[in-house]
């Protein structure tokens, strides 16, 4: 092992300070980035680290450069810096000596929007609860705008041609500068005050800074106070200001805006032609559907031909008589050849009959039946009916005829 | 009666009557209202006030506003 190898951390480290001291392109060097771990010594020296999304590096200030600085950095603020870069050998890290610091203007709007964007949320401005429904078929809206520009322009012309019976008024402002935002938030106030569906506030595009107004807290607050809904359409499609978050509906451009607050009138036109031919087909349907049912029974041959009716019911009857005048003479036949017989059975059993074939009886002159030999007296009168009258006649004996020998 | 609530009215009636199963008399006075406010809707869309462009002036009065020229 050859220990004359080695060489110590102090050595290591003065060699790394010698490097870099001497690379040109380390001595003077201007960065861009966000302050962090800010400290302010109590000997006046600032110690800090800068910072972008994916790395950092230690910074210092000291007092005598640092005195003459503008602002107070903290925290999160964007910074533009220039300085050099050197190793302090006691850690063996290198950092950033930092000879001037300006604020980084582009960088700090992002952290105000961000920090604006937060609190206003946090405060329930951006929530959806509160959003109010643009109205379908608004017949006056107001514009907060400038007066000039395409953006008014392309609202109108975009009105115009969606909806010529829609009525605007324009409530112009400022849209860039110091004063626009307090301008904007003044003008949505005052339309407050005027008969209005909807209000369109918003501009043409720029530049982040050109769109600042719409970020700032005023305007956000006259857009949340307002009792018409608000459609913001800041020109630029792919950041949103803090105005397109407070709106009740945000729209990517003027035009946007414009097609969003209107619709197509003639669109509508179809849509109430549609539904008005859809009532029409359904009610000739429904009356057709009554009519057929209708015609039905009025063609029926009840309604039709009402005497088939009561011929039928004459046929009924009549094929009745008849058959009753049927029953009736074939009863009377029978009833009739049951008499005859009866009285032929008659004749047969008549006594006249039996007097005509030579028969005769005998009564007693009162008329009484004899049968038999008690029942006259010798010498009494009797008269013997025969066929045509009686005769008169004495009983002169009688003779009993032994039923022995009449078996 | 807003242009929204007729429409939503017409298509609700028009919806009911396309179902069936409605009396002709009830189907008949459907019709009417359904005629009416067809008419409403139409004449919302094509009836024109006086079509106006406005800008609220300094002076805080409306005057007549044009983008041409």
């Amino acid at each position: 092992m050859n220990r004359d190898l080695y060489v110590s951390v102090s050595e290591l480290n003065k060699y790394i300070k010698a490097k870099i001291k001497n690379d040109e392109a380390l001595m003077n060097v201007f960065i861009r980035g966000e302050i962090s771990n800010f400290k302010d010594h109590f000997r006046g020296h600032y110690y800090f680290s800068i910072k972008d999304e994916g790395s950092k590096v230690d910074a210092v200030m000291f007092a005598t450069k640092n005195k003459n600085l503008k602002f107070k950095p903290c925290d999160g603020m964007k910074v533009l810096v220039a300085g050099y870069v050197d190793v302090y050998e006691v850690t063996g890290s290198y950092q950033i000596y930092v000879e001037f610091m300006e604020e980084d203007g582009l960088g700090n709007l992002y952290v105000k929007f961000e920090q604006l964007k937060e609190r206003l949320a946090k405060e329930g401005l951006f929530d959806q609860a509160h959003k109010r429904t643009i109205p379908k078929l608004p017949t006056r809206i107001g514009i907060v705008t400038a007066p000039t520009g395409a953006a008014i322009r392309d609202i109108i012309s975009t009105i115009e041609r969606r909806n010529p019976v829609v009525q605007t008024i324009l409530f112009p402002t400022l849209v860039q500068g110091d004063e626009a935002a307090e301008s904007i938030a003044r003008q949505i106030g005052v339309a407050q005050n005027y008969d209005i569906d909807v209000i369109i506030i918003g501009r043409g595009g720029g530049s982040i800074e050109d769109l600042w107004a719409f970020n700032e807290e005023i305007v956000a607050r006259a857009i949340y106070n307002s009792r018409i809904p608000v459609i913001s359409a800041v020109g630029h499609e792919i950041d949103f200001t803090i105005s397109d978050f407070v709106a009740d509906l945000r729209a990517p451009t003027p035009t946007g805006a414009a097609e969003i607050a209107v619709v197509n009138v003639s669109d509508l036109l179809r849509n109430v032609g549609q539904i008005n031919t859809r009532l029409i087909i359904c009610v000739k349907n429904i009356i057709n559907s009554h009519n057929i049912k209708l015609k039905a029974l009025t063609n029926s041959r009840v309604l039709l031909k009402p005497m088939e009716m009561y011929a039928l019911k004459q046929q009924k009857l009549d094929n009745l008589l008849e058959r009753l005048w049927i029953v009736f003479s074939n009863y009377n036949d029978t009833k009739a050849k049951n008499l005859d017989s009866l009285i032929d059975k008659l004749n047969t059993l008549s006594p006249l009959n039996s007097l005509k074939r030579g028969y005769s009886f005998t009564t007693t002159v009162g008329g009484r039946l004899v049968k038999l030999i008690e029942d006259v007296k010798i010498g009494e009168q009797i008269a013997v009916q025969v066929m045509d009258g009686k005769i008169i006649a004495t009983v002169l004996g009688w003779d009993k005829i032994n039923k022995e020998e009449e078996r | 009666m807003t242009f929204e609530s007729s429409v939503k009215e017409l298509e609700d009636i028009v919806r009911k009557l396309e179902a069936g199963d409605v009396e002709l008399d009830k189907a008949m006075e459907y019709f009417k209202r359904g005629i009416e406010l067809s008419k409403f809707c139409h004449d919302k869309l094509t009836t024109a006030e006086e079509s106006v462009h406005m800008i609220l002036a300094e002076n805080g009065n409306l005057m007549k506003f044009t983008t041409k020229g």
